[in-house]
């Protein structure tokens, strides 16, 4: 099946229903009134339409997030795991800022999670690394603190920092001392391995 | 951000007038103006008073989702993008958001005067043209840093770039935290680490305001995996200083569009422990407990009250247990040390216990060689009577483990006794030690027991009491006198007397043993992987002794203290939460 879109300026797309369900507002849609005729999409113009369609057709195939995995602590730990963007991913994304911002846009407009996930990530690793005039260089922000809001702000930046590196430092210290292991068959293991928590 | 993006629409109608005006007209519309807001701060709270220049949409600056899309079957619960932002905005009138970090102490600057900067600076956007006074200069002749006063008017066009978004910027560069709606601001936000986002809130009002969003912290929380929170308590209701996140609180008003979209869910993870707690706050007091565990030393506190030997104890968020020589088991108060009851029904010594704080179900075993089933739930400071007792082990009992689903005891007679925790009832002996059982393990149904002949047996209870026996581990050259298990089982060496107890948290990777040398060690205990040729490893981080006079016989620890037990009759807590906040970790 074949699903028309068009976008806001007015382009027709056609592409087939499995890559347009990707998205989430377009399956809402599938499903609530059918594919009868060329869905618009009023705020997605034709050259940001053009790479989400793009990457909707590279993914075809992958499984579709569940909510739940979005949220909360769950999602925190998906993040981390998640941290690695495949090499594809890492080329579709790699453009201007202003594209990846209508990109973003867009992803989370047709709710398309995992491309907002590589938008934002994308996104927070420019600005990891960054010194806050790093931040407002790249991303053209004007610093609107009071001169003794950002001294206070730095005061406690610092002292988090500290706390941070104290944390970090006695974790690497420490006498290391020697340890026996009793090896545990393994049907006993494996029973262990489910969570404590 | 919300005052600046208002300045916009203040713009539209009155720049022109305003740009050609001298200061005096200027203070003029200004002081009309105030009254405006003055009005509008006090009715703000009743959204029945829509006033035109609040009702505007603020930032309009980028195409919002569709109004109504033809095929969108769902018109009146498809709000449009910009309605949610002035309903969030509005409560900002009255109460601007302070700046985190919180305990920074913050001149706040009235609305009025930052719109009045934005107003009058913006068209041109040079620097400084906009000035009406000179810098004001303190006694030493050094300028005053300008606070937005009255007729003070601050180089401040910053804002108007960011409300301006792309179009005002220069090519290829966007402000992507606040020219996004705020919850996809905050999924990049959430995407950064500890010092990303420490950066994050310093760089302007705007960032500030979204990097402090509890959403954004309780994800860098639970990215230390070490870290726990009392689900129990944190899913109570609490009064908290700060206003939820931004997005939760409002994710009702976005309708079906919102309840596809990925913020949305957070009112269904319900035993969560929920965005009602400051997160930010958390986060900081867990991060300096976890320094002082490092380097400080903790706050000693001996309780005192048994008559002799303290033999046992245990503890949770407000109660500490133990057990003595003197036949009694106390209940203290945590908060106070104030013995809270005093339970009698042993003939001997108590030697062992273990309760669950969320039922209040508690077991205590003593060289009587009975073990007593008590409900905490029922204590009063008279003391309670015991619920049951199991008899059956033909000599003390030494320790006790419980589960879900069972009592686990062991005991000089050299065996180990299983109970169901529901009926009570025994249902397995476990023989295979040749000597006293000084200490069991209990796991999943596994049981670990240590006895003085040397030897460590690990049982499975699910396969009956005659072939319950998975493997016999030999090694250490004497009797073994304690044991906890999680999940692995290692040995350390490094105290210089008998080991008498010892405590271990798989997820805090932490354990704290004891022994007769009066010291409690704190080690740091990390599973290898496999490649590395699995097991653990192990390091000695603290080393803790002057707290007791004698022998120490039990320890126990939580995020926050240790709590020991000795014979020379004292209790001691070592509490490492002094002046903060602990009450949710674990």
């Amino acid at each position: 099946m074949i699903v028309s879109l068009v976008s806001s300026d007015g382009k027709l797309y056609q592409v087939d229903e499995a890559v347009a369900r990707r998205s989430g507002v377009i399956y809402t849609v599938l499903e609530d009134i059918g594919n009868q005729k060329p869905i618009p999409l009023l705020n997605v113009p034709s050259h940001v339409l053009k790479q989400v369609i793009e990457y909707c057709e590279y993914h075809r195939t992958d499984p579709l997030p569940q909510d739940a995995e979005w949220s909360g602590p769950a999602r925190a730990e998906l993040v981390r795991r998640k941290a690695v963007v495949s090499d594809w991913d890492k080329k579709f994304i790699d453009c201007d800022q202003t594209l990846l911002f209508e990109i973003i846009q867009a992803a989370s407009y047709l709710d398309i999670k995992p491309l907002l996930d590589l938008g934002c990530k994308t996104v927070a690793n420019m600005m990891t690394g960054k010194s806050v005039e790093d931040i407002r260089a790249l991303f053209h922000i004007e610093n609107d603190f009071t001169p003794e809001e950002e001294t206070a702000m730095q005061v406690e930046r610092s002292e988090f920092e500290s706390l941070y590196n104290i944390m970090i430092k006695s974790m690497a210290g420490g006498v290391n001392a020697p340890v026996t292991s009793l090896p545990i068959p393994g049907k006993a293991r494996r029973r262990l391995r489910a969570p404590h928590y | 951000m919300s005052g600046l993006s208002r300045a916009s629409v203040i713009m539209d109608h009155m720049s022109k007038g305003v740009r050609k005006n001298t200061p005096k007209t200027v203070k003029t519309i200004k002081s009309g103006l105030d009254k405006l807001f003055s009005t509008k701060a006090t009715t703000s709270k009743t959204p029945s008073t829509p006033n035109k220049l609040w009702s505007l949409p603020s930032r309009r600056v980028l195409p919002a989702p569709p109004t109504t899309s033809p095929t969108m079957n769902t018109p009146p619960q498809t709000p449009r993008l910009s309605d949610p932002f002035s309903l969030i905005e509005a409560p900002d009138i009255s109460t601007p958001p302070a700046l985190y970090f919180p305990h920074a102490p913050l001149k706040k600057r009235p609305l009025l005067p930052r719109i009045w900067d934005a107003v009058l600076s913006t068209p041109s956007s040079k620097k400084g043209k906009g000035r009406l006074l000179g810098p004001t200069l303190d006694a030493n002749g050094s300028p005053l840093p300008l606070d937005g006063e009255e007729g003070e008017l601050i180089e401040d066009e910053g804002c108007f770039d960011v409300v301006a978004g792309p179009s005002f910027a220069p090519p290829g560069k966007i402000d992507f935290i606040a020219s996004l709606p705020p919850e996809v601001a905050l999924h990049i936000l959430r995407h950064l680490d500890l010092s990303a986002v420490l950066v994050s809130l310093t760089v302007s009002r705007y960032w500030n305001r979204l990097a402090s969003d509890k959403l954004v912290w309780r994800d860098l929380f639970y990215q230390q995996s070490r870290w726990k929170v009392n689900n129990l308590l944190a899913s109570r209701p609490r009064i908290s200083s700060r206003s939820s996140s931004m997005i939760a609180s409002r994710s009702s008003l976005y309708g079906r569009w919102a309840r596809n979209s990925l913020l949305s869910i957070q009112s269904r993870d319900v035993p969560v422990p929920d965005l009602s707690l400051d997160w930010l706050q958390m986060y900081k007091n867990r991060l300096q407990l976890d320094c002082r565990w490092a380097s400080a030393e903790p706050k000693a506190t001996r309780l005192s009250g048994h008559g002799d030997s303290v033999y046992c104890v245990e503890f949770d968020h407000d109660k500490i247990i133990t057990g003595s020589r003197d036949k009694q088991i106390k209940v203290w108060s945590l908060a106070t040390g104030k013995v809270l009851a005093t339970l009698r029904g042993h003939e001997g010594s108590v030697l062992c216990l273990a309760f669950e704080s969320r039922s209040g179900f508690m077991v205590s075993g003593s060289s009587d060689r009975r073990v007593l089933v008590w409900d905490l739930n029922a204590l009063r400071s008279e003391g309670i009577r015991p619920r049951a007792v199991l008899e059956g082990h033909a000599g003390g009992v030494l320790d006790l483990r419980i589960d879900a689903q069972w009592i686990v005891s062991c005991s000089k007679d050299a065996t180990v006794r299983v109970w169901s925790r529901a009926t009570l009832e025994h249902m397995y002996t476990l023989k295979g030690h040749h000597g006293p059982v000084n200490a069991v393990g209990l796991d999943a149904g596994l049981i670990v027991s240590a006895s003085g002949d040397g030897t460590m047996i690990l049982w499975d209870v699910a396969r009956g009491a005659r072939k319950a026996r998975v493997r016999t581990f030999a090694g250490h050259e004497r009797g073994l006198a304690c044991v906890d298990f999680h999940g692995d089982v290692v040995t350390l060496t490094g105290h210089t007397a008998l080991v008498r107890a010892l405590s271990f948290d798989e997820r805090m990777e932490r354990l704290v043993s004891t022994s007769y040398d009066k010291t409690v060690i704190v080690w740091e205990i990390k599973p290898r992987s496999v490649e590395e040729g699995g097991g653990a490893r192990a390091k000695q981080l603290r080393q803790f002794s002057g707290h007791h006079e004698s022998h120490i016989f039990d320890v126990n620890f939580d995020a926050t203290r240790i709590i020991s037990s000795s014979q020379d009759r004292k209790i001691a807590v070592l509490d490492f939460g002094t002046d903060l906040d602990t009450s949710l970790f674990i």
